[in-house]
Parts: structure tokens; sequence; C-alpha cells
């Protein structure tokens, strides 16, 4: 019994090569469509994230007695726990660095001096990834790649050009530095020379750092995030704390950080999450709409394929009611047609949303993307769900008169 | 006559016409809209970063500008500690900052760091220089959470927070504050190009979708089409009926699709940020050629359907 | 075995049918007769279930054809009626012999040995692996008949059976009804071809939707 309907579906399939050929392309690429926007859209908004990620965001600085005394030291050997499997968060860092401050001057004009990591490989559960000032995309460096002995020049310093010697000094020590770039930043910063950190220590005679600057990628805040920032996490009920902490908010990132980094105290930069957060918000709302329109056109095009070979086959369908097939029996048949065919389509969505959806993200965002399972149990269950909800669509057209398809 | 057959041709397939405009007009106006969407972004995004507050710190000042929030730093003893007081209209300071944070209601705003240093709760009561005050924690991100904000107006202007369309003029007086600048072009490129990727991807997918219905209408047009053909309608001739079809399909899908864009990006374009949508003047026309291009393709492929069908067959219905 | 009680269908403003009663024996061969668009084939279809009458009854050994719901109606096709079309409508790119089966697969549970055997009374059991769309006009009808007979039917409806055969094929097929009917089967034919009329036991004339003989 099944035998001969499977013998019909591969006979259907075999000699009118064609016709199926055509339904199983229109469907895969219709679901493709689908899945990639699928893919997309659930990306989107973290990949954009990325787009805004790349100032800092968040400033982790030593907590303080109420004599504003460090209660303990903070080292820049803590840096990298940011990106240990012990953070919670930590596949949002993007970005960190040391900072050491200290005032200092050059011929006689005040300077202020921040020792840092230029760009420096920390460590990570999946290998090392590059932390460090020259590291944050939404900064600008121009110049030759700093190393021993040189500094970077805020863009407002002004006080020498790249290639220039400098001698800078400071409480402790005199040294003389050459000119490697300037940073422009946007922000405070670009009144600082950058030194490395482990230079500006020795002429301090310092060990710690008095903050680390830190870019992550963060989530909009809803109504539990403002909750949480109002009243405090400890405010929340269990479920919620888990929500919340569960959550990439600016907020829950810096708690979490707290959690790891002892002693400190992780401060929002909340004018720049703001804005990120605003942003997101209205691209993902923006998104969904588009998404939406953008899967009503698939799911046409899903339609009117199987509608087309439905149609294609209405004498043969008729042939089957006239010699007493009920129905239910042709629609059966007909199912297990369309399906053989969209599993066809399944097996060619992978690949091509796969590549779609891949070239997409690498021309738009520049990256990869990193949704395999995602992209896999869409693609193969995309296409058969599409069909058969079209077919259920055109049950109409099954039951069109016969008289009028056997004339 | 050409015209005649066309306009009855259209009127009784408008059942299989429909879905076909329709298809064809909703992937347009998604172009449309994502166009039309990525344009007025960059609008939403200038409306947004409002939510950046105050982006000139002026340190040298000669004279408040028009819009700044004065502000003077003085010390003063907080529950036997030392901070810095700063005296300015909280609430302008406020206005102009709408990504601050402020935890409780008081008389003066405690910077998170002083407050957390000094161990002090949004709601306690705390002695001022002699007076007492109930205290509201300030969570700002920025310098002001080192300091306890006071309302009043300052004696000694020690600095002058901004917001300006114009950060430019003030460069050298103070610091100018623009590091979102970068990457609010680099998430405009990013939205903008991912919108028109997609409605190229969904443009491609609907025309299938035609084609389809297309290669379809062929199929029930064939008996139609061999009696023309029989009564001595050459292929041109019928390609003329078909293209006159199309076209007439094509005029009306651009119009269909240009409404669909006005009503969909402002749909978009309220939900997202209350604005109307701005439509470049490219939109309408791209709108019209993209219609007839589309038609065209599925119009050839209608005539490559029927090239493939033969006289006696299709008179015999087969 | 068939009664057609005052039996109307209407198209519209067209009237196929017009108040058409009839009456056919059990084993009797009754052919239809009448000019194009007289309504013949209208009627057969009506008493095949594919279609339901505007008014009046159709009984099929003692059940109502025209009160049965869509589904009981196909199982009345497939378990009471056999087929046979002018166009054959057989599918295509099926053989012969799946042509068969498809009928058998249908009605219960396809068996090829049984499809076989219907093929080899009209004659095609050689053609069996042959595609349907190779097939000649007569050898179709032939494979159609076959699969009209393979779930032992009692009635056979034929439209126009030989419509589109030469005179050797509608000789064949005349011959094959002739031993369907010797073995007690009830069969109607629609037909303009006064030859084939003739083979029955009675001529039923039909014009303009009505029956000129009873």
């Amino acid at each position: 019994m099944l035998g001969f309907a499977l013998r019909l579906v591969a006979k259907t399939a075999l000699s009118q090569r064609y016709r199926f050929a055509a339904l199983a392309g229109s469907i895969a690429l219709a679901s493709s469509l689908l899945v990639v926007l699928a893919v997309l859209y659930l990306n989107a908004s973290s990949l954009l994230a990325v787009e805004l990620s790349g100032v800092p965001n968040l400033v982790v600085e030593p907590k303080k007695t109420p004599a504003g005394v460090p209660v303990a030291e903070l080292s820049a050997d803590q840096v990298p726990a940011l990106k240990a499997r012990e953070h919670f968060w930590r596949n949002n860092i993007q970005n960190a660095a040391p900072v050491l401050l200290a005032e200092g001057n050059a011929g006689g004009r005040e300077l202020r001096l921040a020792g840092t990591w230029f760009r420096r490989e920390v460590p990570s559960e999946n290998g090392s990834y590059p932390f460090g000032v020259l590291e944050f995309r939404g900064w600008s460096y121009t110049g030759e790649p700093p190393g021993e002995g040189m500094v970077v020049l805020g863009a407002a310093v002004g006080i020498a050009q790249p290639g220039d010697a400098v001698e800078i000094e400071t409480a402790n020590s005199t040294r003389t530095f050459r000119v490697a770039g300037v940073l422009e930043t946007g922000s405070y910063w670009d009144s600082y020379v950058f030194l490395s950190l482990e230079e500006l220590q020795q002429m301090l005679g310092r060990t710690d750092i008095d903050l680390v600057l830190v870019g992550a990628l963060i989530k909009p805040r809803d109504e539990l995030a403002v909750r949480a920032e109002l009243y405090g996490p400890e405010a929340l009920s269990p479920e919620e704390f888990e929500a919340w902490y569960c959550s990439p908010y600016a907020s829950a990132i810096a708690y979490t950080i707290a959690e790891v980094v002892p002693n400190s105290s992780v401060r929002v930069l909340r004018r720049v999450t703001g804005v990120q957060e605003e942003l997101l918000r209205a691209s993902s709302a923006a998104f969904l709409v588009l998404f939406a329109v953008s899967a009503l056109v698939a799911v046409f095009s899903i339609l009117s394929a199987v509608r087309m070979y439905v149609s294609a086959k209405r004498r043969e369908l008729g042939i089957q009611r006239a010699i007493g097939a009920s129905e239910a029996r042709v629609a059966v048949q007909l199912g297990m047609e369309v399906l053989a065919a969209s599993l066809l389509a399944a097996l060619l969505a992978y690949p091509v949303s796969g590549t779609v959806a891949e070239a997409i993200s690498r021309s738009v965002f520049g990256v990869e993307l990193s949704s395999g399972l995602e992209l896999l149990v869409l693609s193969l269950a995309m296409p058969p769900a599409a069909s058969l909800v079209a077919l259920f669509f055109l049950r109409k057209e099954l039951s069109r008169e016969l008289v009028e398809v056997l004339r | 006559m050409l015209r005649r057959l066309v306009a009855t041709s259209l009127r009784h397939r408008a059942r299989l016409y429909l879905p076909m405009v329709l298809a064809v007009a909703l992937s347009l106006a998604l172009a449309g809209t994502a166009l039309t969407v990525g344009e007025s972004f960059a609008y939403i995004v200038e409306e947004k970063m409002e939510m950046y507050g105050a982006n000139v710190i002026l340190t040298e000042v000669d004279e408040v500008p028009a819009g700044g929030v004065a502000v003077e730093l003085r010390s003063a003893e907080l529950e036997g500690s030392e901070v810095v007081v700063a005296v300015a209209d909280v609430e302008a300071l406020l206005a102009m900052n709408p990504a601050w944070l402020v935890r409780g209601t008081g008389d003066v705003l405690a910077g998170a760091e002083v407050a957390e240093r000094l161990g002090i709760a949004p709601g306690d009561r705390v002695e001022l220089a002699g007076d007492e005050r109930v205290v509201a924690v300030l969570e700002s991100g920025t310098e002001f959470d080192s300091y306890l904000v006071v309302n009043g107006t300052p004696g000694e202007v020690d600095m002058v927070l901004l917001r300006t369309e114009e950060p430019e003029r003030y460069r050298g007086k103070g610091v100018v504050l623009e590091e979102m600048l970068r990457a609010k072009y680099a998430f405009l490129e990013g939205v903008e190009s991912l919108l028109a990727q997609v409605s190229a991807v969904t443009l491609v997918t609907a025309l299938l979708g035609a084609l389809n219905l297309a290669r379809m209408d062929a199929g029930t047009r064939r008996r139609e089409f061999g009696i023309l053909r029989a009564m001595g309608a050459g292929r041109r001739t019928l390609g003329w009926l078909v293209l006159s079809e199309y076209l007439a399909l094509a005029l009306l899908t651009g119009a269909v699709a240009l409404v669909a864009t006005l009503v969909m990006s402002s749909a978009v374009l309220q939900a997202t940020a209350g604005t109307a949508p701005v439509m470049d003047a490219g939109i309408p026309l791209m709108l019209v050629l993209f219609s007839l291009l589309s038609f065209l393709v599925v119009g050839a492929a209608y005539l490559g359907e029927l090239r493939r069908q033969e006289v006696a067959e299709e008179l015999r219905g087969e | 075995m068939i009664e057609l009680r005052e039996v109307v269908k209407r198209y519209g403003e067209v009237v196929a049918l017009d108040g058409v009663s009839l009456k056919v024996e059990a084993g009797e061969w009754v052919s239809i007769m009448g000019p194009s668009g007289s309504g013949k084939s209208t009627m057969l279809h009506l008493i095949a279930g594919l279609d339901t009458p505007t008014s009046g009854s159709i009984l099929v050994a003692g059940e109502e054809v025209s009160a049965m719901s869509a589904e009981a109606r196909a199982e009345f096709r497939r378990c009471r009626v056999g087929m046979v079309f002018q166009q054959f409508h057989l599918i295509p790119y099926l053989t012969a012999l799946e042509n068969v089966m498809l009928a058998q697969y249908i009605h219960s549970i396809p068996d090829e040995d049984e499809a076989l055997l219907a093929l080899e009374r009209v004659g095609m059991a050689h053609r069996a692996r042959a595609e349907a769309a190779k097939l000649s006009g007569g050898e179709q009808q032939r494979v159609a008949i076959a699969r009209a007979l393979v779930n032992d039917p009692g009635i056979i409806l034929a439209d126009e059976p030989t419509g589109n055969l030469d005179a050797g094929n509608e000789a064949v097929v005349l011959e094959l009804f002739r031993e369907l009917a010797e073995e007690g089967r009830t069969l109607l034919v629609v037909t303009h071809n006064a030859e084939v009329a003739g083979a029955g036991d009675r001529v039923v004339r039909i014009h303009h939707g009505r029956i000129e003989n009873g």
C-alpha cells in the first residue's frame, strides 16, 4: 500500500522532472529567503550591536573607602578575568584596556598621562583576543604601531607630530619618547598622552592601575532592567533576578564584572549605553516589521509554486477522483509528493541560505555568522512546514468540480 | 481590438493576476520601504543621539551660551568626608542628559560614586554644611558621579554643559564629546546595507513567485492561444497581446507598490521613531522601473512557455 | 438497478437535463444516443456521482446516489462502478500496469498479478510495462477498460468509448463490452455511433435534456 504510494511519488518526480524540479526549486528559494531573514533577524541586533560597541561603555574602578582611598589595588592582571570562563558575559566583552592616570609635563606644558595597553592579546576560552585602546573601533588611530619607548597623542594634545621626540617629565622621573601617532576618541581621552602601561608604571614606581575601559555588547533595557537599576538587583524576585542576570543589559554585565573583579565598582557610561540602546531598539523594531513583510512574500511564493504544481496536476487528480479516490486520499498522495519536493528543497535550502546569510553578514558586518544550528534546523524544517501550510490553503483547489476537470 | 482583448483578459484573470500583482508589488514595496526607512534612519539616529546628552563641556567660560547649563564646583563636608559639590539648575541638567538615572527623590543628588563611598542610600538624610537634606542617588556614568549635585544658581561658573548641533564652534574652549559619531555612521551603513540586501533577496523571490503564476497562466490559456493561432495569429500577435497585458499589470503593480511603500514606511517609522517618512524622489521612479522590468521578465517567461506548445496539442486540450 | 426520477440539472441559465426519468435493469446494456449538448454525458456523470442533480433523485441498487456526500459518492464509484472515457484518461507517465494498479490502490490494495490478469483479459498483457503516453488510442482504451474492470464492478459507465478510435479498435472494444454484458454486468454506454448503440439491449434517445423514448 505505502509501497505503491511511494512508487507513485517516485514516478511523478522522475517522469515530470521539470515540473517537480520547478516545485522543489521554488520552495527551496523561498524557504531560503525565509531562513536567511530569520537568521539575520535573530542576529541583526547583536551584529548591529557590534557596530555600536566600538567605544568603551563601562568603566571598572576600585571600590573606595569613605575617604576616597581604594579598598584594594586594581591590577592589569585582572583584565583577562573579563574573558575567562568564570565570567558569565565573557562573550559580550569586545574590548578592555587598563589605564593608569598621572600628571606630567613636556617642555613646561602640563600633560595628562594615561598608561595603557595599545594592543595586547588576551587569552580567552576560544583562543586569544586583541585588547587595547587601539582596538576600540569607534576610535581612530593614525600612525605607526606603537612600540617600546613610544607614545600616542590624544587628538587634542597637539604638542608634537608623529615621529617627533618628546621629553616627558613626571614627579619621579623624566624620559624621552617618540610620538607613534594620534588617537582620536571624540571624548575626554583626546586630551591625554598614552604611554605603555608598564613604562608609565616604571616612571611612577607603581604596579596598580586606576581603571579599566570596557567595550561590551549590550541589549536595550526593558521594564525589568529599569527596575533593577532603580531599586537595585537585590530588590528583584529570585526569578526576576535570574532573568535579569541572564540578559546582557549594561547593568547586568556591570554586575557580573564586579563579581569577577573583586573590590571593584563598575560604572556604566550611560550617555553611550543610552544611545546604543535607543538605536538598537529602533533598528530591531524596523527589522521586525520588514521581516514580517518579507516572510509574507516568501510564503506567498511557496503558495504560488505549490498552486502551480497542483493546477498542473488537476486533470490527473480528477481522473483519480473519477475512478473513486476520496478527497482525503488524493490530498495525502499530493501531500506526499509536495513533501518529497520540499525535502529535496530542504537539502538545497541549507547550503543556499547558509551561503546567502553568510555573504550578507560578511558584506554588511564583516563578521561570520555563528548560527550553524539555527540555520540547519530552520533550513530543514521550513520547506516542509511552509509547503504543507500552502497545501492546506489550497485544499479548495482539490474539490473543484470533477466534471469540469474531466471535460 | 487589442485593447479590448487585453481589458477582457485582465478582467477574466483577475483572480490569477491579483496575487501576481500583489507579490511583485509587495516585494517592490518592501524594497521601497527598506530604502525609505534607510534614508529616514539617519534622522531617527540623529533623534536618538539626543540620548547622548551634553556634547560640549566648556571649561573656559566668558558667557553662558543659550541652552547651556552652568555649574559651579566647590568643596564641602558631607557626613564628615570632603566632597565636591556641584551647584546647578538640576532640572535643566537632567533634561539635557536623558540617559542619567536618579534613584529615589531628594533635595540633593549624591553621585553614585559618592553614595557608594559614603554608604548613602536613596532617601537617607544627611547633614550638608549644617543643614539636613534628603538624598537621591545620581547614576550618570560621568564625572558627576563623584559630585554632590545641589540645585541652585552658580555664583562662579566653573563649567557649562551644552547640547548643540554645532559642537565644532566650541573646539578649543572645552571638551567636545562625539565618541558615538564613528559608531553611528558604521551603524547607519550597516542598517542601510542590510535593508538593501534583504530587499534584493526578497525581490528575487517575489519574481520567482510571479514567474510561477505566469507559467501556470500560460498553461491554462493554451486552448485560447491555440484557437487564435489556428485562426492565423502569428507569434508576434500573441506576443503583443501578452506584452500589452503585462504592461498594464506592470503599471498597476508600480502604483500599488508606491502606495504600499508609503503606508509601510509610515508604519515602520511611526512604530520605531514616531516620525513621518522622508521619501527620496528617485524611489517612485525606481518602483515603476523595477515593476516594468519584473513583468518584462515574467512576460518573456510566459512567451517561452507558450512557444513550447504545439497548435494541435493546444486544441486537443491535453 | 439504476433509476432516475425527474432528474433536472441546470448550469446557471442552461438546462442540461430537464426532468429525466429512466430505469435500467440489472444486467441490461443500455445505449444512450443524442446529438452534442443533448445532456447524455451529463446524465452519465450524474449516475456516476461525479456531479449532483439540481433536483430529482438517482437510485443505484436501491441507494440514492444523488443524496450522498462527496465522500460517499467517491466510495460508490470505487466499489460499484467502472468508468470508461472518450479521452481514456490514463495517467500518461505511469505504465499500463501501474494505471490498472492505481485503481486497485484507490479501491484497496494493489495486486500486480491481478492487474496483469485484467490486462490479459483486454489483450494488453504484452504492453503492461509500456508507458500509457506511448500507447496507441486503441491500446489506451483497452487499458482504461482493464482499469474499469479490475475491481470487479457491477456497473460499467462508458462515455463515448469509441469516439477516438478507428474501426478496428472500435470492434475490439465492442467485443469486450459484449463479454462484460454476458457476465451479467450492467452497461450504460453514451454514444452517437449507431453501430455501437445497436450492440446494446436497448437504445435511449435524448434531446434537449429530455428522453424521447422511454
